[in-house]
């Protein structure tokens, strides 16, 4: 429960990271495209006046302002945005013609941070472009017209701090509610699964006293039938009392298995193939009696980090299960693909066609386990033992052959 | 063989008071630990069999001073029998877990008793042990299960893989601490054999 606990945190933190991630990425991107497209309106504004706010000059183009926003004034709200009268007195900027030669003209200048024939050269190492930010925060914009190549360079950086405020705040912040969400998510996980895990601790708990309440009284009533029988012989009522103790025995000691059938301090290295080699060939002789086909193929040296007895335990439930259900056959593989183990059984069955992975679940048995000495636990532990190591079990019947794939 | 059998459950005492005597041995029967104390002080018994869950006086205590007192015991456990409790310093001369059958009961009583009494040494290889005081290269202490384990794979005899996963794990642990080169290992087709490791 600890695992699930613990589990349900990394991925409601992970969820929480996905979308504070996808939220503030969105915000800023949107943010920073709005900047771009506002000092891309400039720049175009002065492409249209010829490459200067400069009115006297005759040149500017007071219609470049006539756009949809600065129409819409809104009250106190409408002189925002590149659109707005103030923008050509506020945007420092320059502007440089370049000829065929590569000579470059001065068309309008009005930057502080630069000299004229500094911002010729960079003019020039402009003029192959089209727009785009140059230096961190100035945006540029070339056109031509006849034979000469104008680039327009304004300065963004007071329009672009916001815009990185935002970012850094957005990436501060975003980690902070990281920790933050982490903290209320383990604190709510413990009281999440507190009832569940009172529930598992009960469900052990029961089951480990079951088990305890039912061994000496299960001792006790096959003493005494056993001292009926020394004292009065064998009859059909201690035969019967015999057998069904033996059954209920058989009963106890699955359902101890079901309590703590995973010890997790006995995790070693562990040879796979040699427990499946050791059990099989136990089980030849049964499987001849039986008559059926043994068919086995083991990749040697498969090892696996687990616990030894639940996994041998695990593998002679499967050759028990065989053994009970097979009709002529019943093939066994073991292989490893990467870092993947598969485990696959395979037997001809009289049961029908389909998925039957509730083979899997306690005290479930299937039509042909009727007349068999079965009480459905055995694959129940199976599949306990593979979610304990986080892996698959599935069971199916296609074409009269029973499939059961264990992947680890 | 007089026994001392030592259970809380009266109904228990009860049923396998009149299973042994109907086989010749003499029972006695207490169902706390001071009587255990007691009794063995008093009377001299061949065997005392003793639950795990005994009140009164914990089973370690009671096994210790069983030991000292130089009488052979049987533990029955109420939970699996593991290596944990076959690799403790305190180890009781057998251990049989509930639920049972009473000819396991009375064949484990024999087999103790049979090492008990037993004026032989099992040596094999470098391994030597000493039935009578149950002890695997005079240091270690083993169970009589463990005894058995080892001359039914000296004598090639067939095992049951499944009653003796335990004691196979448990050997096999003590044998290694012991820095002895032999362990139990599982051969193909041969079953389980007493070997020599490389290295």
């Amino acid at each position: 429960m600890d695992k699930a606990r613990k589990k349900f945190v990394l991925y409601a933190e992970i969820a929480v990271f996905v979308l504070l991630t996808v939220l503030l990425s969105v915000i800023n991107i949107v943010n920073f495209t709005m900047v771009s497209e506002d000092a891309d309106r400039i720049t175009e504004i002065l492409a249209n006046s010829h490459g200067s706010f400069d009115r006297d000059k005759g040149e500017f183009n007071d219609h470049a302002l006539e756009e949809p926003f600065a129409k819409k004034r809104l009250g106190g709200f409408g002189n925002m945005g590149p659109g707005s009268p103030e923008t050509d007195s506020s945007v420092r900027y320059f502007t440089f013609s370049i000829d065929e030669n590569g000579n470059a003209q001065k068309v309008a200048f009005k930057m502080s941070a630069y000299t004229e024939s500094e911002a010729a050269e960079w003019a020039k190492s402009l003029q192959d472009g089209i727009t785009g930010w140059t230096r961190v925060n100035y945006r540029y914009r070339v056109y031509r017209d006849n034979k000469l190549t104008f680039v327009t360079v304004i300065d963004q950086g007071r329009e672009l701090l916001p815009s990185y405020r935002i970012l850094i705040i957005s990436l501060c912040g975003g980690a902070v509610l990281l920790v933050l969400s982490m903290l209320i998510l383990m604190s709510v996980g413990k009281k999440l699964f507190k009832p569940l895990e009172e529930s598992d601790r009960k469900q052990k708990q029961f089951i480990t006293n079951v088990e305890k309440e039912f061994k000496h009284p299960l001792t006790i009533i096959n003493a005494n039938t056993e001292l009926i029988e020394k004292q009065n012989g064998p009859s059909e009522c201690t035969n019967i009392i015999n057998k069904q103790v033996k059954k209920m025995t058989a009963l106890v000691k699955d359902l101890g298995s079901l309590g703590i059938f995973h010890d997790e301090n006995s995790i070693s290295k562990i040879n796979l193939s040699d427990i499946f080699v050791r059990v099989l060939d136990s089980k030849k002789d049964d499987f001849n009696k039986a008559g059926i086909e043994l068919r086995t193929s083991i990749k040697p040296d498969v090892t696996f980090a687990g616990d030894e007895n639940s996994i041998k335990r695990s593998v002679s439930e499967l050759a028990a299960n065989s053994l009970k259900y097979s009709v002529s056959y019943a093939s066994f593989t073991l292989e490893k693909n990467s870092d993947r183990i598969i485990i696959r059984i395979e037997n001809d069955t009289t049961l029908p066609d389909g998925n039957i992975d509730q083979i899997f679940d306690r005290f479930t048995t299937l039509e042909n386990a009727v007349g068999k000495d079965c009480i459905g636990l055995g694959l129940s532990y199976v599949k306990q033992t593979v979610n304990a190591y986080n892996g698959r079990a599935s069971a199916k019947v296609n074409n009269g052959v029973f499939n059961l794939k264990i992947d680890l | 063989m007089k026994i001392l059998l030592a259970e809380a459950d009266r109904d228990f005492l009860s049923t396998f008071r009149q299973l042994l005597s109907l086989d010749g041995h003499e029972v006695v029967t207490v169902f706390d630990g001071t009587q255990v104390i007691t009794k063995t002080t008093t009377e001299y018994f061949d065997l005392v069999v003793l639950s795990h869950q005994i009140p009164r006086i914990d089973c370690r205590t009671l096994i210790l001073s069983l030991s000292e007192k130089n009488i052979p015991t049987i533990v029955l456990l109420d939970t699996k029998i593991s290596s944990s409790i076959l690799l403790s310093e305190i180890l009781a001369n057998a251990y049989l877990a509930f639920p049972f059958f009473p000819n396991e009961l009375t064949e484990l009583m024999n087999e103790v008793i049979k090492c008990y009494n037993s004026k032989e040494t099992i040596s094999i290889s470098d391994i030597e042990i000493q039935p009578s005081e149950f002890k695997l290269c005079g240091k270690t202490p083993v169970t009589a299960q463990e005894i058995k384990l080892v001359e039914t794979l000296i004598g090639n005899k067939p095992l049951d893989a499944k009653r003796a996963e335990p004691f196979i794990n448990s050997l096999n642990n003590k044998l290694e601490q012991l820095g002895k080169k032999n362990r139990i290992k599982y051969i193909t087709g041969d079953g389980y054999r007493l070997v020599t490791e490389n290295g």
